[in-house]
């Protein structure tokens, strides 16, 4: 995959299955803090009219014909901003628990030289970071993070953030990879990013955010049933890195 | 009065028959043929040779000949659904791949059929 011309524009990402309650004033939200931001939805299949309230507050929606999955919904998402040509895109969650005023803190970020930024709920250790969550889920993020620094050979405290921003740059290579090697799960495909990330020698750089707690529904990415294979995958993803030389 | 030998020969020689006349017409693919030709095969053995029950008794070292049978079942029963688990995600996967194809299809043609704002403008 080859870009050809000048990348322009900053993209907003905003994957969302079953938002409905949230994801008008997320994208509210983030044209307020700048009408250079083109916000994009991808509505994983939802069946309560996430896409039409998302339409109705003024974002662009692409609709996914049945429910496929977040690393599905993100790649989509990487795949409008190659097309559209964006220089930067940043990925928010769409219920509502990140700050839209973080995003231009990752903007800087990648302004100054980063590949990818990432937001991170426990970097200045001011609160725990857990934002309401169970305590598994939360020891379960920090292993998950000790295990893949340790595979990576740098600090990162939290690999499973949803508050994201890349280079679109970063995406072309990324995609190509996906391609060629297939997708992980979706509660790894995070921590499989930062590893392949690393093995294309990108700059990942983290930046402390905080996390409100979710106000309606529940996690879909961490369910008690995905909670129980979490660590499982962890170590496949591990294994998987180690097998291909990631 | 046909015994369970001359129901399971006709049985195992319909699956060779039946799979190959499928794969001559197309209607399967050589994998699938492969296959269940191998299990025709297999079954037209067993059935057909009637050491064969006694002999795999003594390899595996049961004492009771159905308990080989069953568990020559059950080896076998395992595998298919491991492949087919394995062909499963292969599909799914394929399957998700199309559908954000198709919503990328979509947005394109939506966003193409929707002329410029200073084209609707002046309409």
């Amino acid at each position: 995959m080859d870009i050809v011309g000048q990348l322009e524009g900053i993209m907003v990402l905003v994957p969302a299955y079953n938002e409905a309650a949230t994801v008008s004033d997320v994208v509210r939200h983030v044209q307020e803090v700048s009408r250079d931001y083109h916000v994009f939805v991808v509505d994983d299949g939802s069946d309560d009219g996430t896409g039409r309230l998302a339409k109705e507050s003024g974002a662009k929606v692409i609709t996914l014909p049945f429910h496929c999955g977040g690393r599905w919904a993100m790649t989509a998402g990487y795949r409008i901003a190659i097309l559209n040509r964006y220089k930067y895109l940043v990925k928010i969650d769409a219920d509502g628990q990140h700050r839209v005023s973080d995003v231009n803190r990752l903007l800087a970020k990648l302004a100054d030289g980063a590949d990818v930024a990432v937001g991170s709920r426990y970097l200045d250790g001011k609160d725990d970071g857990r934002a309401g969550d169970s305590r598994l889920r939360h020891w379960g993020r920090l292993l998950s993070s000790a295990l893949i620094s340790m595979a990576v050979g740098m600090r990162i405290t939290d690999v499973t953030s949803g508050l994201r921003g890349w280079r679109c740059e970063v995406l072309v290579e990324l995609l190509d990879n996906y391609e060629k090697h297939g997708y992980v799960e979706d509660s790894v495909f995070w921590l499989n990013e930062t590893i392949l990330l690393r093995r294309l020698g990108k700059t990942i750089s983290e930046l402390p955010v905080s996390i409100r707690p979710r106000l309606h529904g529940s996690s879909k990415s961490f369910t008690r049933l995905k909670m129980l294979n979490y660590p499982i995958r962890v170590v496949t993803t591990l294994l998987r890195s180690m097998f291909r030389g990631e | 009065m046909p015994t369970y030998v001359d129901v399971g020969l006709v049985f195992s020689l319909s699956l060779v028959i039946v799979s190959l006349y499928l794969l001559r017409r197309h209607s399967i693919s050589s994998r699938s043929f492969l296959g269940w030709f191998l299990v025709g095969a297999g079954l037209a053995l067993v059935f057909g040779v009637p050491t064969f029950l006694p002999t795999m008794q003594r390899f595996l070292g049961t004492q009771i000949l159905l308990s080989s049978v069953v568990f020559a079942g059950a080896v076998f029963a395992l595998s298919m659904i491991f492949y087919q688990q394995w062909k499963l995600s292969d599909s799914e996967n394929k399957i998700r791949s199309l559908a954000s194809e198709v919503a990328l299809l979509r947005y394109r043609v939506d966003e193409s059929s929707i002329p410029p704002r200073e084209e609707r403008r002046s309409q």
